[in-house]
């Protein structure tokens, strides 16, 4: 398998909301797994249709005022479809360099989950 | 969207036995029956229904609907959680002797045991290895031929299933590593009899972690032996079709657990518990799970173990249509859905028994070389005992084991340390390859 990602996959913290998933007017409520400003993870029990492209509504919990993002044209990169469960790689079609404001957002929210994610103990369990 | 049993209406008198009921014509609190739906065994059951109901609702085949169906109370449903409820009744009518004898073998936990076992490593995990790969290779064979010999008719061999299953469990008991290790060989061309020996294998080395008592921990692993026996029913073009699932294919393939049920529940010697883990593996604690949509506490507590082993091992392996994911994605997922699609306190039970880097995963140093986790270290799951396999140019290298809980240092005098989990094949370092190559275990 070709490693896909130069920046890590955050674990979205429990501030990070599920995700909507807009397809055709149609709405989906995905759990939101992994994040960083390129893309994002989803999880869900019900299969997305076969279309490629979507749009992703969120929103990041943080005391200094939530960040919501709405509508965030998407592309579904990767799915893995089975009887557990679904999971989807879907990237962010936003400019990163241009002064789209939801790119500087999406950064925004990268690292508060870098500066929250914890190496020695990523689950919080130990 | 769920699947919900398609039922016909039959009066008391057309009844057969083979039938299953899943409805009546009155509230289940108003009658005897202690299970809202089940499999007409007996003439005695016959007059049961007829002494207490004029109608009742008889499964007919299965379909998909919208909404899940409607159950009864809460307090009912502590007696009522599968199978071992209807085995209780079905004592009443035999003798004291073998009364206690089978109530010993139906019992279930509804959660995790009160008094733990605390098992320890009784030999180091090369000294296993050899013991483990030859219960892996009969467990496999027995997977397999439960699968085949289902598509032509026979019936399972319970005594081979529990005997595969012995085997696995006294291994994990001797060392859990050697077959956790075992359990990262994936092939996706065997993908439905080696999932079945993985889940099986998780689910011993799960039961272990949480101090269940042995013969418990030997149910478990039957449970996750047989829990998608249902598949053998379903076709190979649709088992090993490549490309994405129609709609109606997939809801066939959610089909399984209903046709598990089915099979399991022909056997006469099966424990009752393996046919709720069975049916129930896809139900999940927010209702969203099938066939039936339960609510978390009319889920069987295995079936809700089980359910996370099995999710484990699907992510993490490939298929034919798709790669698996890394065992770090994996208990990414397992942690998110905690509360929803799996049990909360299972789930984080889970992420500590299998730790950041299970035995088998492949590991990135901070150095660049590039390593197989042997065995985990369980006080400190962060360092655990590797096997270097490629050098800091990702060449191969020398193999040379290292404990990191022994804070060893590199050619450069560094530390060591784990950088990331790799998933199989990356550097071209495929787990299988080196165990059949023969991989350096111990110093």
């Amino acid at each position: 398998m070709e490693e896909r990602r130069n920046i890590p996959r955050y674990l979205c913290t429990d501030d990070f909301s599920d995700s909507e998933v807009s397809i055709n007017n149609r709405k989906y409520q995905l759990i939101s797994t992994n994040f960083n400003r390129n893309g994002i993870a989803l999880y869900s029990n019900e299969r997305l249709p076969e279309i490629s492209s979507c749009l992703i509504s969120f929103t990041f919990r943080h005391e200094e005022g939530n960040i919501e993002l709405s509508d965030i044209p998407c592309k579904i990169k990767h799915r893995h479809e089975t009887e557990v469960g679904c999971q989807y790689g879907i990237q962010f079609l936003t400019e990163a360099e241009s002064e789209d404001s939801r790119a500087k957002l999406l950064t925004l929210v990268e690292a508060f989950l870098a500066a929250a994610t914890n190496n020695e103990d990523r689950y919080g369990l130990e | 969207m769920s699947t919900e049993l398609d039922e016909k209406q039959v009066f008391v008198d057309e009844l057969e036995i083979g039938m299953f009921v899943t409805r009546l014509d009155r509230p289940w609190e108003e009658t005897e029956f202690l299970l809202q739906g089940f499999l007409i065994e007996t003439p005695e059951d016959l007059e049961a229904l007829a002494s207490q109901c004029r109608y009742v609702f008889i499964e007919r085949k299965s379909r998909i609907v919208k909404s899940p169906p409607i159950f009864g109370k809460v307090e009912r449903r502590k007696q009522k959680l599968g199978l071992f409820a209807r085995a209780k009744k079905a004592l009443k009518k035999k003798t004291a002797s073998t009364q206690s004898a089978h109530l010993a073998s139906t019992a279930q936990p509804q959660s995790a045991p009160q008094n733990k076992v605390t098992y320890i490593n009784k030999v180091t995990v090369d000294k296993e290895f050899n013991s483990a790969k030859q219960s892996y290779t009969y467990a496999k064979l027995t997977a397999k031929n439960i699968m085949e010999g289902i598509r032509i008719g026979r019936t399972i061999d319970i005594n081979e299933c529990r005997k595969a299953v012995d085997q696995i469990v006294d291994s994990i008991i001797r060392n859990s590593n050697a077959l956790v290790w075992l359990s990262k060989l994936k092939s996706k061309d065997e993908y439905t009899a080696e999932h079945a020996i993985n889940v099986c294998i998780l689910s011993v080395a799960f039961a272990r972690y949480l101090g269940f008592e042995e013969k418990e921990i030997r149910k478990v692993g039957l449970c996750g032996l047989l829990h998608d026996v249902g598949k053998a029913k379903i076709p190979d073009e649709i088992l090993l079709k490549e490309g994405r699932f129609t709609d109606d294919e997939f809801e066939l393939m959610k089909s399984h657990s209903l046709l598990g049920r089915d099979l399991l529940m022909t056997m006469p010697d099966i424990d009752l518990i393996a046919i709720d883990v069975a049916y129930c593996h896809h139900e999940r604690p927010d209702e969203s799970g099938y066939p039936r949509g339960l609510k978390r506490h009319q889920i069987p507590y295995y079936a809700m173990l089980i359910a996370i082993t099995d999710a484990y091992d699907a992510i993490t392996s490939s298929r034919c249509y798709d790669d698996g994911r890394s065992s770090m994605e994996a208990l990414d997922i397992i942690y998110k859905n905690r509360g929803r699609q799996f049990d909360e306190e299972l789930a984080l039970e889970f992420i500590k028994c299998i730790g950041v880097y299970p035995p088998g995963s492949i590991v990135e140093m901070t150095n660049g070389e590039v390593g197989i986790v042997i065995a985990t270290n369980p006080e400190v799951k962060l360092r655990p005992r590797l096997v270097i396999v490629l050098d800091e140019n990702k060449n191969k290298c020398h193999q040379k084991v290292v404990n990191l809980l022994n804070n060893p240092v590199d050619s450069s005098g560094n530390l060591y340390n784990i950088s990331s989990e790799l998933p199989n094949g990356k550097f071209g370092v495929d787990i299988r390859q080196y165990l059949k190559k023969g991989l350096k275990l111990s110093k």
